[in-house]
């Protein structure tokens, strides 16, 4: 770890990249959108192959282990969403919303929620009542702030928002930012700590994905979400790839720990 | 620990070998409890190859600083078979060095808060003459 620096200057130089593609679209907007979906399916691929591999770091029975078996399992199955697309893509399938897709991605956040509970509890977190406060009060901020801007078109638009879209969306807001606020508090405990390098870019990955959720269930409620097309769209698939590529930096993070000063066996 | 037994006998003179022997082995079996705590919290947080640099990077401060020319002992880990035959006040301060170091060292690895939870359940946890030494000798220290 005597390079920590590289690992975001490398995130940064493939947002940089992809944000750069989108903006002059070369090869098209059919390009962008094979190019978006291949780059998810990859970098998915990638934070799932390190996340279960990070698990072999820690001995069997403990919960580390369990914890990065469980995020792993959930970066394999989006890893197949994403791969899922490209495949209805070659068959030129049409795609309804919610598709066998986002249901299939549904599932698969379950297991990577459960992984940053499962971190929570086996580290006993002792923070003071103020902190813990502190993030609490964020977080619902945050949610509230999400769900006013949600609400606020909804009751603009009557009838423009199906229930089930509608359940979606709450299930990955309300998810995510309850996952997140643990995963804050576990962090905070392990705060200054070499161990907390791989939790830096899993707590950025979460809060990311909510993030891109957010644009992506906004795009759709309002039916502008086309990838290349506009900014919001831009806004969701640019927190998609960091998302994944902030999940695979975790695992790498995790399976490089090195204490400084001491020499690779 | 095994091969090692805990005393009741501090009370006694240091100046007797068998006290001088007694309160070697509990000071050996407070500090390798306090290595062994810091593994087990670095191997559970950041896994078991970095517990293990730990404990080499441990090794590597007491070469460095005559544990064997001391002690007699190869390295540390030699302590969970032998008790090292030395005055007990100069393994005191051999060991509060040690210490000093290893917290320092487990405090980049674990960050300051997940080291004092680890520590305060270590000193909790303490039998009564090990918690004893380790008041009258300041050993293991929260601050």
């Amino acid at each position: 770890m005597k390079k920590a620096w590289l690992i975001p200057a490398a995130i940064v130089a493939m947002l940089a990249a992809y944000i750069a593609w989108t903006s002059w679209q070369p090869g098209g907007s059919e390009a962008l959108l094979i190019l978006t979906h291949a780059t998810w399916a990859v970098c998915a691929w990638l934070a799932a192959i390190l996340a279960l591999r990070a698990r072999l770091m820690f001995e069997p029975g403990m919960s580390s282990r369990r914890v990065w078996l469980l995020f792993g399992a959930g970066m394999t199955v989006l890893a197949f969403s994403e791969t899922l697309w490209l495949l209805y893509r070659a068959v030129s399938q049409p795609m309804p919303y919610p598709s066998l897709i986002d249901i299939s991605w549904g599932i698969g956040f379950v297991p990577i929620l459960a992984s940053m509970v499962l971190h929570y509890r086996s580290l006993h977190v002792q923070l003071s009542r103020r902190q813990k406060l502190l993030v609490l009060d964020t977080y619902v901020g945050l949610l509230f702030l999400a769900l006013f801007f949600l609400l606020h078109y909804i009751l603009s638009n009557p009838g423009q928002v199906a229930v089930m879209q509608l359940l979606v969306s709450a299930y990955y807001l309300i998810a995510s930012l309850g996952v997140a606020f643990l995963a804050t508090l576990s962090l905070m405990f392990m705060e200054g700590g070499l161990v907390a390098r791989p939790w830096y870019y899993l707590v950025s990955s979460i809060l990311t994905f909510a993030v891109a959720g957010l644009a992506f269930s906004f795009g759709t409620w309002t039916n502008t979400y086309a990838t290349g097309s506009n900014f919001l769209s831009a806004v969701s698939d640019v927190c998609y790839l960091a998302g994944y590529l902030l999940a695979a930096a975790g695992g790498y993070s995790q399976l490089t720990l090195r204490l400084p000063g001491v020499d690779e066996a | 620990m095994p091969g090692m037994q805990s005393s009741f006998l501090l009370e006694e003179p240091l100046d007797s070998a068998g006290a001088n022997q007694v309160l070697c082995a509990d000071l050996s079996l407070l500090f390798t409890l306090f290595i062994t705590r810091l593994m087990e919290a670095i191997a559970r947080t950041g896994g078991r190859p970095l517990a293990d640099q730990f404990a080499q990077q441990l090794n590597v401060y007491a070469q460095q600083h005559g544990w064997n020319v001391l002690t007699g002992l190869s390295d540390l880990s030699e302590l969970r078979r032998r008790i090292p035959d030395v005055d007990a006040k100069v393994l005191v301060s051999v060991y509060l060095a040690y210490v000093q170091y290893a917290q320092k060292l487990a405090r980049q690895v674990l960050g300051e808060a997940l080291l004092k939870a680890t520590l305060a359940a270590m000193l909790t946890n303490l039998p009564p003459d090990l918690a004893q030494i380790n008041v009258q000798y300041r050993i293991i220290r929260l601050d």
